[in-house]
């Protein structure tokens, strides 16, 4: 099955570069226990880990919050 | 209800319009304020539709168009981590973006300034899940609903050992 991400199959074994690149990633991102910021570029929402690119004045940081726990949608539209 | 400091309609358009050019708005005729774009936080380029009425909705409703919501192979909608979970057509869910009890967002902050952003955001951790298995950003509470559901049935399983 393809993976949704181009290029990568998720099903297949991992190779050695692709556990590497996943931990490459999971470093960069990984904001769970740390209050880093993470910014996007405008227009196209680019997002970008201040680690990886030294921020241009085009970037900016999103505004702190935290993905909330999901419920069965409600008529308002809110987490019911 | 017009809340204490709320951004009217016309200052949300604008600022959409302004910040956001490849996103269209309209106003449609009960006050709904609706923007269909698209966004590329990361690798793939998705079309997203939001809709807010004010007064009537206390949070603007996000969903993915396309590509639309996948689960991880072999997995589950109900795995997809922060989701507004329509359990009748999972990919119409819409996106968890912020604490609603947190205070993160209110008719006063800029949908344009906020929630863009974390939809850019939810899009790039979600790639990234695919990608890992986990969900890299902060979060409160439970994760999705198929952990939700995992723990009410451990909780349940739990219960009625102590009761037999």
């Amino acid at each position: 099955m393809t993976h949704l991400l181009s290029g990568i199959r998720a099903t297949a074994p991992l190779t050695l570069a692709g556990r590497e690149q996943r931990a490459i990633l999971m470093e960069r991102y990984d904001r769970r226990d740390r209050a880093a910021p993470v910014l996007s570029a405008p227009r196209t929402g680019g997002i970008y880990a201040p680690a990886v690119v030294a921020a241009p004045e085009r970037l900016r940081e999103v505004p702190r919050h935290k993905f909330p726990s999901l419920h069965p949608r409600r008529a308002d539209g809110r987490p019911g | 209800m017009k809340t204490d400091g709320a951004r009217s309609p016309d200052a949300q358009l604008k600022a959409m319009a302004a910040q956001w050019p490849d996103f269209q708005g309209r106003r449609l005729g009960d006050g709904t304020l609706a923007w269909r774009g698209l966004l590329r936080p990361k690798v793939r380029l998705y079309e997203v539709f939001l809709f807010w009425k004010p007064g009537a909705m206390t949070l603007p409703y996000v969903m993915v168009i396309d590509p639309p919501l996948e689960p991880r192979p072999g997995g589950t909608f109900a795995e997809i981590p922060h989701l507004i979970y329509d359990a009748n057509d999972p990919p119409s869910s819409g996106l968890c973006l912020f604490d609603p009890d947190g205070g993160e967002w209110s008719a006063a902050r800029l949908i344009a300034e906020t929630t863009i952003h974390w939809i850019a955001e939810w899009l790039a951790y979600y790639e990234l899940w695919h990608l890992t298995g986990e969900w890299l950003a902060p979060g409160v509470g439970y994760e999705s609903v198929a952990r939700m559901h995992a723990a009410d049935a451990q909780i349940i399983r739990e219960v009625k050992a102590d009761v037999h």
